[in-house]
């Protein structure tokens, strides 16, 4: 089995592209990993730590480790900051690439965050692994500079003149001898609901709030950062729910939630949680342990609130029905974390379109994937998986990669 | 050197493993227990047949590639090869009979009796005859995993449209967080499949006249339900084979709490060990592996550990522990606490298998006649290091802080703390270590006689650790040391352990940061005869 001179496109650098990489690289199998935004990791590298006085297996630190890993192997070449224009099959494919230029340069840049801190428009926006080079990126959408030419901050302020806000695309040629598409999923923006998400500050996804935490260690209201100290977690928001047409449990969302609170409350045990959920899902092997210590840590309450108003301080005024008497009640908060769903990822859709696949249809789960030949699905390009589901389901995507190269070879 | 895979178990996720590593051509043995083998011994037709037929299994060595199996077959000793093993099998399904204080009988069934009835039309109709409501326990007394579910609710389903039965699933939380079981949920109640979750108040079940009488009040409605159905199907927990105690002791492998053959550390993701070439996979591994989307994923795991292992690329040679035979005594702590068993026995000698080693600095550490050591780590050169630290900024007045950190947690956070330009102390010395397990008693010692006011020992999260329990050994040594401190003079604050996370930056910087102000109140370190070298 002479792999070393067959070569893979991975697209998509979230954790189950990051963790297909490395097992083809393993598998003697050379990579190159196409990303459309500047940093790796996708969704889970913001994730935050949920580790109470022990590890509680949130897998935050496994993306990190990948991503550590996928930047030291020399079989894996990293194109970030790519979009992939046409993917042509004449045996092996061929795919054109777009490269965005690299405004700040990795070998110059010492992640100083003078340019982070500048930039009056938010449009420098920070990565969230030690492994990421450049640790910064400068988002052309928002940068004055790209739009009007009237700001160069944070090119002027940088002390290693490793800011240049010019420069061209590059054209980048990948030749492949099969893809695997790891595309993941978009966050449900939960904006249709009734809980003034985008109107009121105080109401974040749970993403949001892995930031906040990333940023903080702590919960703190974005309104004023206060701590906090009453806080609620709405599951279920944008899953299992008839009315969006989303007829699926998103997987994740009851582990993360939890892990988080129970984070929390770990840390400030003073921290008031509310949890209201429709049935709580199992993770992790002790559960049933777990289960019991959140019973004790915090209140949870069987029925998703039905609205959400700012009160005259600025809190929020959750509507719910309350667990013990069924009566329905206002109660206030100072935070309301909206866990939010895994939806299939509008990027797929392109690469669904240049490549002639068929992903499984979410609402009818049933429905069957139409994949070509030598294109391989893995992790939540398929429907909603958690990072350890994601990474194990990116080494069954490896393996069926070499066999497939095998039977190629075997038949040439 | 052998490329044949030895499995040990049968069932789904074992044919799996051996359909996935026939198409690479990879060879593949079932090892069988005698007892449950119905040839002879280990016969030549036994070995042609891809079985390894054994009495008894006493050892295994060796590294991942070249594995050697002791057994007794027929009285004799054999030695067999492998490149790697992997346990698999079905794990037991207890019922839970118990736990609701049920009695099987005609009224009450377990979810899997009922299931081997249900592939047959007829035998099934003959069991629910009579049968007008049935009542289905999940995850009532204990809480169950979405494999569990989905066999509920398709037998609910069947038993709904087919058999004419009016069911009802009893819940506290119904478990959906499996591909396709929310739109399973709304095909079984749209087939009129009634659910009754709780969570305020468990049901209360008493057996009167030969059947049992549910009562309980649903969370939504709030009203209370009494069911006396005619068949009451209770499910099951699933705990790790018996067989697993003594391949688990052969195989020196880790199991987690409940016994189940990988201990429960996410650096074990998918269907590793502590133990190169040593795979577990499916529902021996852990019961949230029992599903059958689960056993596949785990069946092609393992291949692709065996192919890319086995016939792919050799790992690196890394600077191995090594052993002073001249020093060591044999009392073989290093045996006993190698995480990864890369302590052999040679002619009554351990030594230090460097296919095996880790690097993790655990057995230098913990060695009691301090034979042990790792290439490029060791007291001088640590202690160098130390010094060189405090003496390029003596000047300052700010505390010399000396952090032991993991590479693989403490570190990556340090970097990403600094990455993020949050503030750190102005002398922070930041040691990495292979694993904190490393960070022996004389090591945290030789930090304040080089002249540290305070010394960090930073670990991974407890259950985090890659070497298993490095972080737990790292913090009874600072224990140790804090208690015995103050008899030379050294405030106990001065020597602190935390665990941290390589994506905790900000909890890094306001740690190290909090340290810093606490020996700034300690004022800078004076006395002590373990500071009297650079005092």
């Amino acid at each position: 089995m002479a792999h070393s001179r067959k070569n893979v496109m991975v697209i998509g650098g979230g954790i189950a592209g990051l963790a297909t990489a490395l097992t083809l690289s393993d598998l003697g199998i050379r990579v190159d990993l196409v990303e459309k935004s500047d940093f790796l990791g996708g969704h889970a590298i913001r994730f935050a730590c949920k580790a109470t006085d022990q590890c509680v297996k949130c897998g935050a630190c496994m993306v990190e480790e990948k991503l550590g890993q996928a930047v030291a192997d020399p079989s894996i070449r990293l194109l970030t900051g790519c979009r992939i224009e046409n993917i042509e099959r004449n045996g092996r494919f061929r795919a054109d690439l777009t490269r965005r230029p690299a405004y700040i340069d990795a070998e110059k840049c010492t992640a100083c965050g003078i340019c982070y801190r500048e930039c009056p428009e938010s449009a420098v926006r920070r990565g969230y692994s030690a492994s990421t080079q450049p640790f910064y990126a400068i988002d052309a959408e928002r940068c004055l500079q790209f739009r009007d030419g009237s700001c160069q901050k944070c090119r002027e302020a940088c002390p290693e003149q490793a800011i240049s806000l010019s420069g061209e695309p590059q054209k980048l040629t990948c030749e492949a001898d099969a893809v695997v598409v790891a595309t993941g999923f978009d966050a449900f923006r939960p904006v249709s609901k009734p809980y003034g998400y985008g109107r009121f500050k105080n109401v974040v996804t749970s993403l949001e709030m892995e930031d906040i935490l990333r940023e903080n260690g702590a919960p703190v209201r974005p309104t004023d950062g206060q701590a906090v100290r009453k806080m609620a977690f709405i599951q279920c928001v944008g899953s299992r729910d008839a009315s969006l047409g989303h007829l699926w449990c998103s997987r994740i969302c009851c582990g993360t939630s939890l892990r988080m609170a129970r984070m929390l409350k770990h840390r400030d045990p003073e921290l008031e949680i509310t949890f209201f959920y429709i049935d709580i899902q199992t993770f992790g092997r002790d559960f049933e342990n777990v289960y019991r210590s959140i019973r004790e840590e915090m209140r949870l309450g069987r029925a998703i609130p039905g609205d959400i108003y700012e009160n005259e301080a600025g809190g929020l005024k959750v509507v719910h029905q309350d667990a013990a008497s069924g009566e329905s009640i206002k109660e206030d908060f100072d935070l309301v974390v909206l866990s939010v769903g895994l939806t299939p990822a509008e990027g797929t859709q392109q690469v669904a379109g240049l490549l002639q696949l068929r992903t499984a249809d979410w609402e009818n789960p049933f429905g069957e994937a139409a994949v070509p030949e030598g294109v391989f699905l893995a992790g939540t390009v398929a429907g909603p998986m958690g990072i350890a589901d994601s990474v194990a389901d990116a080494g069954r995507a490896a393996l069926e990669v070499c066999g497939y190269l095998d039977t190629e070879s075997d038949g040439k | 050197m052998t490329k044949e895979t030895i499995i040990f178990g049968q069932g789904f996720c074992a044919d799996e493993i051996k359909r996935r590593l026939d198409a690479f051509g990879c060879p593949v043995a079932t090892a069988v227990p005698q007892r449950d083998a119905e040839c002879g011994t280990d016969t030549p037709e036994a070995a042609a047949a891809g079985r390894f037929v054994y009495d008894r299994l006493l050892a295994c060595t060796g590294s991942a590639g070249d594995l050697t199996l002791l057994a007794s077959v027929g009285g004799d000793i054999v030695r067999r090869k492998a490149a790697a093993v992997v346990l698999t099998g079905e794990g037991e399904r207890e019922p839970d009979f118990a736990s609701y204080g049920l009695p099987a009988g005609d009224a009450v069934v377990s979810l899997a009796e009922l299931q081997s009835l249900s592939e047959n039309g007829a035998k099934l109709a003959a069991r629910l005859e009579g049968v007008k409501r049935a009542a289905f326990l999940t995850g009532v007394a204990r809480e169950k995993i979405p494999a569990v579910c989905e066999d509920v609710m398709r037998l609910a389903m069947q038993l709904q449209s087919e058999h004419g039965v009016q069911t009802f699933i009893y819940t506290r939380n119904l478990k959906v967080a499996a591909w396709g079981l929310e739109a399973l949920y709304r095909e079984t109640r749209m087939a009129g499949v009634i659910y009754v979750k709780f969570s305020q108040s468990m049901p209360e079940i008493v057996f009167e006249d030969g059947r049992p009488v549910i009562t309980c009040i649903d969370d939504i409605s709030h009203e209370t339900f009494r069911l006396r159905p005619d068949l009451t199907v209770v499910d099951e927990t699933l705990k790790p084979p018996a067989a697993l105690d003594e391949l688990a002791g052969v195989f020196r492998i880790q199991r987690d709490e409940q016994g189940f053959a990988q201990s429960d550390n996410v650096h074990r993701f998918t269907v590793a060990t502590n133990r190169h070439g040593i795979l577990a996979a499916g529902p021996v591994r852990s019961a949230l592996a029992a599903g059958r989307h689960d056993q596949r994923l785990d069946a092609a795991n393992a291949a692709a550990a065996v192919v890319g292992g086995v016939l792919g690329r050799k790992a690196p040679v890394r600077d191995a522990a090594e052993i002073d035979t001249g020093q060591c005594v044999r009392c073989l702590t290093c045996y006993r606490l190698c995480p990864y068993r890369a302590v052999v026995l040679r002619d009554e000698q351990p030594v230090v298998d460097p296919l095996v080693c880790e690097r993790c600095g655990i057995c230098a550490a913990e060695c009691p006649a301090l034979a042990i050591r790792l290439p490029g780590f060791t007291r001088e050169s640590v202690g160098e290091d130390i010094a060189e630290g405090r003496s390029s900024d003596a000047a300052a007045q700010a505390p010399y802080i000396v952090a032991f950190c993991c590479g693989r947690s403490a570190v990556p956070a340090a970097r990403l703390a600094s990455m993020m330009g949050r503030h750190l102390p102005a002398r922070l010395k930041i040691i990495e270590v292979p694993c904190a397990g490393s960070v022996s008693r004389e090591f945290i010692l030789e930090a304040f006689t080089r002249g540290a006011d305070g010394v960090m020992v930073l670990t991974c999260h407890t259950g985090n650790c890659h070497s298993e329990n490095g972080n737990r050994h790292a913090r009874s040594r600072v224990a140790e040391i804090c208690s015995l401190l103050p008899l030379v003079g050294i405030d106990e604050k001065r020597l602190a352990t935390t665990t941290l996370a390589s994506n905790m930056g900000a909890e890094f910087a306001r740690l190290v940061d909090s340290f810093a102000a606490e020996l700034e109140k300690l004022g800078s370190r004076t006395g002590g005869t373990v500071g009297s070298r650079t005092a």
